[in-house]
């Protein structure tokens, strides 16, 4: 904001001389010059495409040993400046270490695929995804300080889960079944695992994260699982092995709720705990109604139900309204699976047009009036 | 304890990507060298980087084998050159094969391992490759790098010209395919 609108504030008899010269005082502290930031900012990406583009022309000019070591030696550089000058990183802000480990995570990463491009090495994703958990995720896990690097951690542990899983779903079998639903129920253990932490370590946000990114998995697999078993998708081809594995599953999102309740006994606690229970149940109830018509809808609005109950009693707004909106939009969607042959007519159209207006109004009526005031850190 | 953990967290990335790289190192340099003749292939450019996919078209490999899963094959020859590419079907025999080759169900391609393979090459390379399999009448050479242990890397691709014979035989055998097509269905009122 320049200061001629101060100016002419004072020549206007609205505000004194004092509060003028406290005003523009006050903006020449806070300038941000946003138009100087964008020159350098645009000069910076230049000079970076440039720099990556002229690399990327002459990549195969370029030896592999060389482009390895460099790989290599960036790697290197980011470690030794989080090992070595820990008083510096605290002085920067506190996105910068976050950054840090998140780009040595991902220079780490691609480091596997270097290596399959220069000595033409070929192995199933998981294999380099799992190995990477082992060689960085302990370094990220006693470093992370928040969502970017539990993210990382989280997702890659979950792809490489699902990748494993996904190379062996050719090959039948009960045990084989047992032992994928095993590793892909694996990440909601991070749900109480974070939670335990949380309250012990120094760094609580990122354990914190932790636990809500186990028990985001635990909730979208149990909302998967019924929206699979509405459109008769759930594995019944081996019937009993495939109501093992789930079952196996639903055990195990159990187990993590009730652990999670136990160690943080709060009401913040026990809701989120309750919440991964319920999705296992979720989990478990969705074989026998696979491919029934209504029954799968209802279970995916109960789970929401619960968990918008439990954000009521927990006190997360955005959690609430969040359950709230895909309650109202799974009843839509049950709408027009119920009443298909209604949409062929213009009459219908209207009233379809007219349910869905009703549902979106109720909802927001719900989610507005009965949402928690305040957003509680979960 | 805390520093330890922190210490030991460090090392161990930048130990084990190099520990990795040397091992990638000594593995790749292992090993003879063969050139194996190769049948369509396809540039690709996903995000693991720009490769050439290609079938392998091993000499003296029975044609009538197509569809049969390929574990693996004894070579036979004076490197590079292969004279004979042979199924053998089961461990013991290969242990006495001179120059085996095993699928790696693992790789990529699992089981089809000995059948398909990659090369990854830079950009432009892809490019000029794609423009000469355009021509017919060359073949594509790959040589790969085959170990002991039965493991193999492809390591480069080239082109060669087809020889008066070998042009006779491809136009004989693509009158052949069309001769093989039902003809055209008569069109009646």
């Amino acid at each position: 904001m320049g200061t001629r609108k101060i100016e002419a504030w004072h020549k206007a008899g609205v505000i004194d001389a004092a509060t003028r010269d406290r005003l523009i005082a006050h903006e020449a502290a806070h300038a941000r010059p946003i138009a100087l930031w964008a020159v350098f900012g645009i000069g910076a990406l230049a000079i970076g495409l440039g720099l990556v583009s002229v690399v990327a022309a002459n990549w195969e000019d370029i030896p592999g040993g060389v482009r390895l070591g460099v790989h290599l030696t960036l790697i290197a550089a980011g470690v030794a400046t989080l090992a070595t000058r820990p008083q510096r990183l605290a002085a920067l802000p506190p996105f910068a270490e976050e950054a840090l480990l998140f780009v040595i995570g991902a220079l780490g990463l691609t480091f596997f695929g270097h290596l399959g491009q220069v000595y033409q090495t070929a192995s199933p994703l998981w294999q380099p995804l799992a190995l990477w958990l082992v060689l960085f995720a302990p370094l990220l896990l006693l470093m992370g300080r928040g969502l970017t690097v539990a993210s990382a951690v989280m997702g890659v542990l979950i792809w490489a889960l699902w990748d494993y899983a996904g190379h062996h779903a050719a090959v039948s079998g009960t045990a084989l079944a047992l032992w994928l639903a095993l590793v892909t129920a694996l990440p909601v253990v991070a749900a109480p695992l974070g939670g335990w932490l949380r309250q012990t370590s120094a760094r609580p946000d990122f354990w914190r994260r932790v636990e809500q990114l186990g028990l985001a998995y635990a909730v979208a697999g149990a909302a998967l699982a019924s929206v699979l078993a509405s459109t008769n998708a759930l594995d019944d081809k081996a019937a009993l092995s495939g109501f093992a594995a789930m079952g196996l599953r639903a055990a195990i999102g159990c187990g993590a709720g009730l652990a999670l309740m136990a160690a943080r006994p709060g009401m913040s606690g026990r809701m989120a705990g309750a919440i991964i229970a319920g999705a296992g149940l979720v989990v478990l109830l969705a074989v026998p109604l696979n491919g029934h018509d209504f029954l799968p809808a209802l279970l995916f609005m109960a789970l929401w139900t619960g968990i918008a109950a439990a954000a009521l009693k927990a006190g997360w707004r955005g959690v609430f309204q969040l359950a709230v909106g895909m309650v109202a939009l799974r009843l839509i969607i049950v709408s027009f699976e119920l009443a298909s042959d209604l949409l062929l007519s213009g009459f219908g159209l209207i009233i379809a047009g007219l349910l869905i207006l009703g549902i979106g109004w109720a909802a927001l009526k719900v989610s507005r009036t009965y949402a928690p005031e305040s957003e509680d850190v979960a | 304890m805390n520093r330890a953990a922190r210490l030991v967290a460090a090392v161990l990335p930048l130990a084990g990507v190099a520990g990795l790289w040397a091992i990638s190192d000594h593995t790749y340099r292992q090993g003879t060298d063969w050139e194996v003749p190769i049948m369509g292939y396809d540039p690709r450019d996903l995000l693991r980087g720009h490769y050439v996919e290609f079938s392998y078209d091993w000499p003296g490999l029975d044609e009538a084998r197509l569809g049969q899963p390929l574990d693996d094959l004894c070579l036979s020859g004076n490197a590079p050159v292969i004279t004979r590419a042979e199924p053998v079907g089961d461990d013991t025999a290969l242990a006495t094969c001179p120059h085996p080759l095993r699928a790696n169900p693992a790789a990529v391609y699992g089981r089809e391992s000995l059948r398909q393979g990659r090369l990854y090459v830079g950009q432009d390379r892809a490019m000029a490759l794609q423009q000469q399999l355009q021509n017919r009448d060359q073949c594509g050479i790959v040589t790969i790098r085959q170990r002991a242990d039965g493991s193999f890397t492809p390591l480069a691709i080239r082109f060669r010209p087809l020889t008066a014979e070998e042009k006779a035989a491809r136009d004989a055998q693509s009158e052949r395919a069309e001769e093989l097509l039902p003809p055209p269905a008569a069109i009646t009122r």
